[in-house]
């Protein structure tokens, strides 16, 4: 709180206050604003050149320059755009910038909305005054919001400070800050052609251009004027305008670019190249007095009215809007008496506010379509995009707005990719009410939406909720065909297992060859994915826009793959029409569980898919039946097997396909990896070798013999096949596995004694005996063949002491096993077969 | 009008308030070391995206581990699990690099050595011995060095190392899991300690001993991302802000002592644990007073306050150069993650035990650094992966190397603790006055929350008074005695006002300094 007790604190207010006012009443301003008249982009775009109807510009003004703040008005479509808050002005603002601002606003901001409200005062009085308000706002003291680092997102330290101006040139060249405004002239461009309409307006004269209709595709685009930014702002206050301009200025006039703090900061260092020192309010001693005549003043002359600080009173209104007259003198359309806000409008501008004053209708826009214009214009969404607009009353649509021949330049596909006007473009508007699903249309002014055309450089603004209320309210209803939105089912029926099979095929036929699905393409493609589509566009527009795509969207790349309305597929669902296009929607609808289109599945395989041509491929992962220390091998001969190298044994083996190792090589969440392949066997789990009494019935669980176990990895023989070693107890065991012609696979075991062991432990009572097989339901027949769970097993090479008919079947509890006792020699060999 | 006046006149040119700070121009720190990119490329696809792809030209160069062979090659492991011998990566510009696959089917490795006639590795599950018998200089023996370690199959049970010490000791250090569900859980500690559902000796650093066993150490880790032992063959790690875990960290490995992730004392009372008898992890407190409650617990060698120092540190590396990288000689180099950097880290010994501080160092790396090495030239080499997280930088993954260009950078070189303040060395000679005004430096102290939450804001934040600053004779230390220093609490200096002789600015004005300890 000011040093200043509340009464005496009182008492210079009022003192101020009279003072002022005493000094200003009856005089008339001695000189107007000089400078540019302020600037509302779809006034200059639109109204300077005829495009809009005069009331209708004056709605336009009466909003942009915040008329009703003062004015008192209940009438939504006159609500005002405001100025920024001052909160936290202090730490914003440069002091020596205010006081210019406040001095002459349009020479410090060419262009700017705020009006002189010092005019006509003798300099002392203005200096008095600037000095009273600056003091004020050097009390307007709002730290800064901390910005959140997380693994998504990096800050810097002070990373205000860490811009790149090189960085922040090239962003503000192509995210879309040029929509608004100036590009630097020489700031190097994309070197993408002209289109054909473009080369045609460069060589027609401006009457030709009327008649052909492209004299709006011809003009130049005026430039929101940016004003001094280096004498205004501090590299960190503007970063963080940058970076959160609502919590600055709640318009949305300046919408949110999705920018990170590294871009934002990118950005404010190109802006303010050549600031040298960074100036803010500063702290030093100010009498108290002149802070609290400040703060009366800025009640007394409206600053209030528009802009948010603390510690104020109400604002002062003025004469409410449906009082005002235009025809009296002095008024702030013209010749304000000092104290009155002057903007210094030009003649077109007062004619236009004047007719909107005369008019005296509450509602000028009873259409939605008109609606969504007038809020259009007041966003500037033309500066990006174009959209067919009744410009008046009983006249045809016309297509307006779009980033206008000299900027097009600036919009850039990712890559360098050339996919025309419609892949670097902001996409027309027209119709866009009857496209977009509600929900999609909410989302996409949301800031954690995610960017939906990836490959533009130009980046689709958040807004404020507030701001797009009316055009997610109104679009629907001005862009719809029919009296009600068609359903689903209205449009496609009910889909079934031929439908989606029919899409299937149908996509692709043609439709990979420029999207992406769930994030997959065709080498080169650069193009929207289609995964989610249907949760976003209308089903109705949807198929209208799939049957004639050019009927939708003028010059659009996508081509009708039905020409004549007839299909290029005749051979898939009798040829119908309205069939593929169902089956096309909900094979799309369902696209998570489908499987790719054949030629995105072929390019997959090529780079992901593991293909054993010349030697066995090794891959360790995680697999299912194998575990999370899983060794899958594959075969050129196309028979395959996972090995767990936790519990030691053979876990399942294929035949066909080997494995898609994409999930292990590259994704974060290490799905497991899963055989592509058919005719998928699964061994029994349990360890491999046990060491039994004489006739002992019980196989022993791995639990139990695991810390006789010990995995040591794998030697690749000549042939590039592992050959696992482990221990078991006191003995060395090397296993190797094999494909045996095209039927199954051969295991293959050395097994010697070790001489010593440092743990000493190495003597176990009984006898080593191997589990050649498990399972149900085991048939022995003959000694050394045995059916069961789907596999031929035969032991083909026992050590020579055994004979193969030693080999007996253990029945137990949940399975049987086939076991092969080996008697204690130092060194013997074994060779299992399993064929299926 | 009288009145009017005499209103007016009291205030005509007797207001102003503007100030201007001087933030002047500071060297740049390219200016002192330069980067040349080996090789970078840019992912078709963001860092996070499911359907993450690497470039389609090349190698996918996200790069895990690296060793040096020799004087010239450079082997690195790469996360899709292969290593790859790299020839010609000292050339300037390094446009004929050389790349030989040396081994495959590795299960993410995130580390690599060349130790004993080996490569060593540490997969997933096990900690691998990579050997080329018959001399073709591609890997056919794959033997397991180590395993023992669970792997619930969780994404976020990473293994990292191994790094060698002083006694020949291979340190493996293990993620903890994030998450476990289903299947993951049942490979869990059965019946663990105070309920914490963990595979076993996650968020335990390991040792593989010169006779070839697996000992479990140390406890108590996150995601320890980085190891690395210093001049004096001691290791450490890195840890990384997360839940249990402030803010980055640095500490030192030693049997017995227990870091910060709580979940790790899932595995106490598994044979062969180091850490016995906790019953209650204090929660919500203090770190000064969760060391009081937790004797196991001890504190990092260095905290790395967030974002000022990084936001996730990586690789350790020694400056072994003798001089060779700039006057760094015997610090470490941390890398860092999400800021694309480097950070660096000078450590002293207090009542035996190591603290220190951290500063800035070079930003501006291409993409994540994951791994350091330091070549032969004593350049510094750092290996690029951001997929899975994000990070600054236009690349996706790659090798960029940092060379010191000669010219001596105006920094902080050492921050040693003193009785009653800090030395600081500077890497030049001082301008007495600015160095010798207590006003050309501020310091600040705070301590973080031991919770389980993600994190902890700086707390208990407290201004200090710089009482006086006096410099040597040499013009190169300064003597920084402070009031009110705090055990266990970071010290943040800025040392914003303190020119060089020849009137530079520091290139990094700040410094980070973990007082765990005053020395006596």
């Amino acid at each position: 709180m000011s040093a200043v007790p509340f009464g005496q604190s009182r008492l210079i207010t009022i003192r101020c206050t009279a003072v002022l006012l005493f000094s200003i009443s009856g005089m008339i301003a001695s000189h107007a604003q000089t400078g540019l008249p302020p600037f509302v982009a779809g006034f200059e775009r639109f109204t300077r050149h005829g495009d809009l109807g005069t009331a209708e510009s004056g709605e336009l003004l009466v909003a942009e320059l915040s008329c009703v703040s003062c004015h008192a008005s209940g009438n939504p479509a006159l609500s005002p755009k405001r100025g920024p808050t001052l909160a936290g002005a202090a730490n914003r603002f440069s002091s020596q910038w205010l006081r210019e601002y406040l001095a002459s606003p349009t020479s410090q901001k060419p262009g700017t909305t705020m009006p002189h409200m010092l005019a006509g005062l003798d300099p002392e009085q203005q200096q008095a005054a600037i000095n009273r308000l600056v003091a004020f706002l050097g009390t307007q003291k709002k730290p800064f919001e901390t910005v959140r680092a997380t693994g998504a997102v990096a800050v810097l330290h002070e990373f205000w400070n860490q811009g790149d101006a090189d960085r922040g040139r090239d962003l503000y060249h192509t995210t879309g800050c040029v929509a608004c405004h100036e590009p630097d002239p020489d700031q190097g461009t994309s070197r993408t052609k002209p289109s054909a309409v473009d080369e045609m307006i460069n060589q027609l004269d401006p009457e030709e251009l009327q008649e052909l209709g492209l004299h709006r595709a011809a003009r130049r685009v005026d430039s929101v004027p940016h004003g001094d930014l280096v004498a205004k702002y501090t590299r960190r206050s503007l970063t963080m305008f940058l970076l959160r301009p609502e919590s600055f200025r709640s318009g949305s006039r300046m919408p949110n670019m999705r920018l990170t703090p590294s871009e934002a900061a990118d950005i404010a260092a190109h802006l303010l190249v050549g600031k040298v020192t960074e100036s803010g309010m500063g702290e030093s001693a100010v009498d108290p007095r002149m802070i609290e005549e400040g703060r009366a003043l800025f009640v007394e002359l409206q600053c209030r009215n528009c802009h948010e600080v603390t510690g104020v009173a109400a604002p002062r209104m003025v004469m409410p809007w449906d009082r005002l007259d235009p025809r009296k003198d002095n008024t702030c359309l013209a010749d304000p008496a000092v104290g009155m806000p002057d903007y210094g409008l030009d003649a077109l501008q007062i004619e236009a506010i004047t007719a909107r004053i005369r008019t005296r209708e509450s509602n000028l826009q009873s259409l939605p379509g008109q609606q969504v214009h007038g809020q259009m214009l007041k966003l500037n969404c033309y500066a990006c995009h174009q959209r067919k607009t009744v410009l008046s009353q009983g006249g045809t649509a016309e297509l307006i707005g779009g980033v206008g021949r000299y900027r097009k330049a600036y919009f850039e596909m990712v890559d360098q990719v050339d996919l025309g006007d419609e892949g670097r473009l902001p996409p027309p508007l027209t119709g866009v009410g009857n496209k977009l699903q509600s929900k999609v249309l909410k989302s996409v002014f949301e800031q954690r939406t995610p960017a939906y055309r990836r490959h533009m450089k130009a980046r689709m603004p958040a807004y404020q909720a507030q701001a797009v209320q009316k055009l997610i309210e109104k679009l629907p209803d001005a862009d719809r065909k029919s009296e009600k939105q068609k359903s689903e089912s209205a449009v496609f029926g009910k889909p079934n297992a031929g439908l989606l099979s029919a899409g299937h095929e149908l996509s692709g036929t043609g439709c990979v060859e420029c999207h992406h699905y769930r994030g997959e393409s065709l080498p080169g493609v650069i193009g929207i994915d289609l995964a989610g589509i249907t949760t976003r566009v209308r089903p109705e527009w949807f198929h209208d826009f799939v049957i004639d795509p050019g009927a939708l969207k003028n010059r659009t790349r996508m081509p009708t793959f039905f020409p004549d309305g007839k299909s290029s597929r005749p051979d898939l669902l009798e040829g119908d029409v309205e069939d593929q296009v169902a089956a096309l929607w909900f094979y799309l609808k369902d696209l998570a569980n489908q499987p790719l289109p054949e030629k995105i599945e072929k390019v997959r395989s090529q780079n992901y898919e593991l293909r054993p041509k010349e030697r066995p491929v090794v891959l360790r992962s995680f697999m299912r039946a194998a575990g999370t220390h899983a060794i899958a091998v594959g075969f050129p001969e196309q028979i395959h097997y996972s090995f767990d190298a936790e519990k030691i044994q053979l876990t399942s083996a294929w035949k066909g396909r080997f494995l898609d190792a994409r999930g292990t090589w590259f994704e974060r969440f290490t799905p497991p990896a899963e055989p592509l392949g058919e005719s998928l066997v699964q061994f029994a789990s349990g360890p491999p070798f046990a060491v039994l009494e004489e006739n002992e019935a019980v196989w022993p669980e791995w639990g139990s013999l695991k810390e006789m176990y010990l995995f040591q990895g794998y030697r690749l023989d000549d042939k590039g096949v592992p050959v696992f070693q482990y221990r078991f107890g006191k003995w060395q065991i090397q296993e190797r596995i094999e494909p045996v012609g095209q039927d199954g696979l051969r295991r293959h075991w050395e097994i010697q004694t070790r001489q010593s062991d440092a743990d000493g432990n190495l003597e176990a009572s009984g006898s080593l005996n191997l589990c050649i097989h498990q399972g149900r339901d085991l048939i022995r027949h003959s000694p050394n063949i045995l059916r069961g769970g789907g596999l031929q097993v035969t032991v083909v090479s026992v050590p020579q002491a055994e004979t193969r008919s030693d080999a007996r079947i253990v029945k137990g509890e949940k399975t049987d096993r086939w076991i092969l006792p080996l008697s204690s020699d130092d060194q013997c060999t074994i060779a299992v077969e399993y064929k299926w | 009008m009288v009145m009017r006046k005499a209103f007016f006149l009291l205030f005509v040119g007797s207001f102003c308030c503007t100030f201007g700070s001087n933030t002047g121009v500071a060297a740049d720190e390219q200016d002192f070391y330069r980067m040349i990119s080996v090789a970078t490329s840019k992912a078709p696809t963001e860092s996070r995206s499911k359907n993450w792809k690497p470039s389609p030209e090349g190698l996918p160069l996200e790069i895990s581990g690296m060793t040096f062979l020799d004087d010239k090659r450079l082997a690195v492991a790469i996360r899709k699990g292969e290593i790859w011998i790299l020839d010609g990566v000292y050339d300037e510009p390094a446009t004929n690099v050389t790349y030989k696959r040396f081994a495959n089917a590795l299960h993410e490795p995130l580390g690599l050595l060349q130790h004993n006639g080996g490569l060593y590795t540490a997969q997933r599950s096990e900690l691998t011995r990579l050997c080329d018998v018959d001399g073709d200089d591609v890997a056919d023996e794959y033997l397991t060095a180590a395993k023992g370690w669970v792997v619930t199959g969780n994404y976020h049970e990473y293994a990292f190392g191994p790094k060698l010490d002083a006694k020949g000791n291979l340190w493996v250090t293990l993620n903890i899991g994030m998450g476990l569900k289903g299947e993951q859980l049942q490979r869990a500690v059965p019946d663990p300690p105070m309920g914490y559902r963990q595979g076993r000796w996650r968020g335990w650093g390991m040792v593989l001993t010169p006779e070839g066993k697996l000992v479990p150490m140390c406890a108590g880790m996150r995601s320890p991302a980085g190891l690395g032992a210093n001049a004096a063959g001691d290791m450490f790690y890195t840890d990384q802000q997360g839940n249990w875990v402030a803010t980055n960290s640095l500490h030192h490995l030693r049997p017995g002592v227990f870091f910060h992730h709580a979940e790790a004392l899932a595995s106490m009372n598994e044979p062969g644990s180091t850490i016995q008898g906790v019953e209650k992890v204090p929660a919500g407190v203090p770190i000064p007073e969760a060391m009081k409650r937790f004797p196991q617990l001890r504190p990092p060698a260095v905290w790395f306050p967030y974002k000022r120092a990084g936001q996730s540190p990586t690789d350790i590396m020694l400056d072994a150069s003798g001089g060779k990288f700039g006057p760094f000689a015997g610090q470490f180099f941390v890398g860092e993650f999400t800021q694309a950097g480097v950070n660096r880290v000078f450590l002293e010994k207090v009542g035996g035990e190591y603290q220190g501080a951290c500063f800035p160092f070079r930003s501006g790396f291409a993409s994540a650094v994951l791994r350091l090495a330091q070549g032969a030239d004593g350049s510094m080499f750092a290996g690029l992966t951001n997929r899975g997280w994000s990070s600054l930088g236009n690349a996706s993954y790659g090798l960029q190397r940092l060379v010191w260009t000669g010219k001596t950078p105006f920094e902080i070189q050492e921050m040693r603790a003193t009785r009653d303040g800090f030395e600081l060395l500077f890497t030049l000679p001082v301008d007495p006055e600015s160095a010798t005004d207590p006003v050309s430096y501020a310091m600040q102290s705070h301590t973080y929350l031991y919770h389980a939450a993600y994190g902890s804001d700086e707390i208990q934040k407290q201004n200090l008074s710089i009482r006086s600053a006096t410099l040597s004779d040499d013009r190169r230390r300064v003597r920084l005695v402070i009031d009110g220093l705090r055990e266990l609490f970071v010290h943040a200096l800025e040392a914003d006002g303190v020119r060089s002789a020849d009137g530079q600015k520091l290139l990094h004005p700040d410094a980070y300094y973990t007082l765990n300890r005053k020395p006596d």
